[in-house]
């Protein structure tokens, strides 16, 4: 067992910033990828859909130990270019914020993912969860 | 702009959602483990949210091209879900009135909505 406290609802502080993953996108991952996803083939790009999984990744990632079975419930991908393809990615993991509605508890993490190369900002996200009770 | 985003489908099977945790490394249960889906409140395995955003994506690409990629805002939000067998198929209509931003969606295949949301395109 984990010694590191679990990420319940009461744990997060909005504004507090939990991390920075690490992710390469090689040609070994994009490869896993295309097996579930065969379209998505252009030549030296990295598949979009992969963007969602730099995002919850690198919450998954900060935010651990959770209870499970927490649920997904938004995203929002704010692009400023696409990764390429053998590029090193810096995803820093944020609370942004977090709320009870009619007796469910949400919580917003900002993402923040930048070149490691440069610093630029190639990606920003809000992941909304509904943590696991 | 096109006026309609030209729709991407895939079918989901219990196999496709176990390599998705594979590729993503996210085994949360509710996607994985068939008994502790059944008694959690979603009452069965649900497909991870965004194993179907990804169809939003190919329908952008499909339509728009590769480059437009580098300038999308996209904000969707998950409203059902994906159930094992279930068919899903993303796309959207640009808004009336509007030059730049889509009403997305994801669809299964009774024609409910699983995701519904907006991208918007900045300019080049």
């Amino acid at each position: 067992m984990s010694d590191k406290p679990l990420f319940t609802y009461d744990y997060y502080e909005p504004g507090k910033v939990y991390g920075v993953t690490e992710f390469t996108v090689d040609e070994t991952v994009v490869a896993k990828w295309r097996s579930v996803y065969p379209g998505d083939n252009d030549p030296g790009v990295m598949p979009a859909g992969m963007l969602a999984m730099i995002i919850v990744g690198a919450v998954l990632t900060c935010n651990a130990p959770r209870p499970p079975g927490g649920v997904h419930g938004g995203q929002t991908f704010d692009v400023r270019r696409m990764p390429r393809i053998g590029e090193t990615l810096l995803t820093e993991v944020k609370c942004l914020d977090k709320e009870i509605k009619k007796e469910r508890k949400w919580v917003r993490a900002l993402t923040t993912t930048r070149s490691k190369d440069t610093g630029e900002i190639v990606l920003t996200g809000i992941m909304t969860t509904l943590v696991a009770q | 702009m096109e006026k309609t985003l030209k729709p991407s489908s895939r079918q989901v099977d219990f196999q496709s959602i176990l390599n998705y945790a594979d590729v993503t490394n996210d085994y949360n249960p509710v996607h994985v483990d068939k008994e502790f889906a059944a008694k959690s409140p979603m009452g069965g395995i649900i497909a991870h949210g965004t194993m179907s955003v990804a169809l939003i994506w190919q329908a952008l690409k499909n339509t728009l091209g590769v480059a437009a990629l580098n300038r999308v805002h996209l904000e969707i939000r998950f409203v059902r879900p994906v159930r094992i067998d279930d068919t899903v198929t993303g796309g959207g209509e640009l808004q009336a009135g509007a030059s730049n931003v889509y009403d997305v969606w994801v669809r299964n295949q009774k024609g409910e909505d699983v995701i519904r949301g907006t991208a918007t395109l900045r300019a080049a």
